[in-house]
């Protein structure tokens, strides 16, 4: 039988299990933007600074994290028909995991610690690694129809091969295992931008996308592509572990490519671009395509330019912050009118998601957080001046989000209480 | 997906098309295209929730047992929705166009997202365990267009 077993709509997921994950999100960017701007410069912006390091896992981690699971927690029940297991249980220790993770690898990084990365190893592998092997059991039991639920069905094993790689890289750095250095970290990268993010996004736009900015869905035939487009040459570069080169790297930004270009296109296309948060996604599209063409022609651009730094900006702020600053903006107020309808009376009408969140204040938080994303893009020129003021912008646009989304929350409660 | 279901499918398209449509007529302050749209958005979608409701959800419920498994989510979202068009009905007529841009874009997304479930899990369940959904619903169609 070809078709999902039930909707199971009475298992999914209570608002508030939801909101757990999504809420502290825009905090946890903002705890980003104030390390950007009062840490320590030096160094920045290359890769390996500390400063760098820490702010790709308080990104990476505390923020994009907590949402992404929470989505899942989600989309499993409402797409695929399919609850994840314990999701009750899990979803509340989503966000103190990975915040604990974050706080141990800050540690480590800025004060080069090893017993932060032990402990962030350890939060990781045990709190993150529950909720993969959740994950794993639900996917298993996906039957693939479309784009987003074909990915659902694999998307775990990424985030368990990142997680696994991630572990392994604190095992080196605070035990000094043996392990090829570069290929572990090229492939953590990798893996966790490309495998898990980069797939995750394009699994859910291929479902919000049309939704929300009605625009074009994919190709049916196109949608099949996913995941293994961009697994395929990921799962090549793993046999570098074995000591066998592949040139999986330029597949890598190939595959990423194409999947930003259909992004782009769809992005493009879209008939509700009045909406307020469509330029987020115009733009984030524009970042993961800039992003893989900078990948595939780093060898031959100057040694001295900040690529590095450049690509940690198009792919965690612009490839994924900002589609998920437009989620945020477009979830928790359809939530709340969810739940306001289901619990107010029947004669009472239910305020509009306009006015549980006025297009007008969101549309001075999507201009900050654009803002912010092009002075990061900047940054380089002249690091220990513009970090201060890069910084502040981004946690000012982060801090403005989660302001909005606590006003959502708010309104929610006066009202359920008339 | 059988041509009974991409049928369906095809009118839930039609339906977006007419609100996108509506909305920007709205946003133009357009009040003649707006209401043209709105009575056109608002047949197709109460014709397409009657033949749900009238045809599909019934036979569903008779080949699988579940009388209240998704079939009552999806009524209970279709009766959200009549609100939301009596809403826009009202303040359409009372030209109040900013109300009426957000209670259309509350209205899409709700919409959307009940299409989505609709044509992600409801209709290949439909597919699947009705048996003659092809002719059920080609019948009908044929009666609506009469």
């Amino acid at each position: 039988m070809n078709a999902p077993r039930n909707l199971a709509f009475h298992l999914a997921p209570s608002p508030g299990v939801i909101f757990g994950c999504l809420l502290p999100a825009p905090w946890l960017g903002m705890v980003a933007g104030l390390l950007l701007a009062l840490g320590p410069v030096e160094g920045l912006p290359h890769r390996f600074a500390p400063l760098s390091l820490s702010l790709v896992h308080v990104l990476a981690l505390g923020m994009l994290l907590p949402v992404m699971l929470g989505a899942l927690f989600q989309l499993f029940p409402v797409l695929a028909g399919v609850p994840v297991p314990a999701t009750r249980w899990l979803a509340p220790w989503v966000a103190p995991c990975c915040v604990g993770t974050v706080g141990g690898l800050v540690w480590g990084f800025l004060g080069s610690n090893p017993t932060g990365f032990i402990l962030g190893g350890t939060i990781a592998t045990i709190g993150v690694g529950s909720v993969v092997i959740a994950l794993v059991v639900a996917g298993w039991q996906v039957i693939p129809t479309n784009a987003s639920t074909r990915v659902l069905r694999w998307i775990a094993w990424a985030l368990l091969v990142t997680v696994l790689l991630g572990a392994a890289l604190a095992g080196v750095l605070a035990y000094g295992w043996g392990l090829p250095l570069r290929s572990v970290l090229d492939l953590h990268v990798a893996w966790g931008a490309g495998g898990w993010l980069a797939v995750l996004l394009a699994g859910v736009a291929a479902t919000v996308l049309p939704m929300f900015w009605q625009t074009p869905k994919l190709d049916a035939r196109l949608s099949r592509l996913l995941p293994g487009l961009i697994w395929l040459p990921l799962a090549l570069g793993l046999l570098e572990l074995a000591g066998l080169p592949a040139p999986w790297r330029p597949l890598c930004w190939l595959a990423l490519c194409l999947l930003a270009s259909l992004l782009l296109y769809a992005a493009l296309k879209a008939k509700r671009k009045h909406d307020v948060a469509w330029p987020l996604w115009g733009i984030a599209a524009l970042s993961w395509w800039l992003a893989a063409v900078l990948g595939l022609l780093e060898g031959m651009l100057p040694a001295d330019w900040p690529i590095a730094w450049w690509l940690g900006v198009l792919i965690l702020v612009g490839g994924a912050v900002l589609p998920i600053n437009a989620m945020l903006g477009k979830i928790i107020p359809f939530l709340v009118w969810l739940h306001l309808r289901r619990q107010l009376p029947a004669h009472v009408r239910v305020p509009a998601m306009q006015t549980l969140l006025p297009p007008a204040l969101q549309w001075i938080q999507v201009m900050l957080v654009l803002f912010a994303w092009l002075c990061l893009l900047m940054l380089p020129i002249a690091p220990a001046r513009l970090a201060l003021p890069a910084g502040l912008l981004f946690a000012a646009s982060q801090a403005s989000l989660g302001g909005l989304l606590l006003y959502v929350l708010s309104r929610y409660l006066q009202l359920a209480k008339t | 997906m059988s041509d009974a279901i991409t049928r369906l499918i095809y009118q839930h398209h039609e339906c977006d098309d007419l609100l996108a449509r509506l909305e920007a007529a709205v946003q133009q302050r357009d009040l003649c295209t707006g209401q043209r749209y709105f009575h056109e958005a608002e047949q197709a979608m109460l014709a397409h929730f009657e033949l749900e409701e009238t045809i599909l959800f019934p036979a569903f419920e008779l080949a699988t047992g579940l009388l209240h498994g998704p079939t009552e989510v999806m009524r209970d979202e279709h009766y959200a929705m009549r609100d939301l068009l009596e809403n826009c009905r009202s303040l359409l007529l009372a030209e109040d166009y900013a109300a009426l841009q957000a209670e259309l874009d509350t209205l899409f997304i709700f919409i959307q997202q009940h299409n989505a479930k609709e044509e992600g899990v409801l209709y290949p369940m439909c597919r699947a365990h009705i048996g003659d959904l092809g002719a059920l619903l080609a019948h009908t169609h044929a009666s609506c267009t009469t």
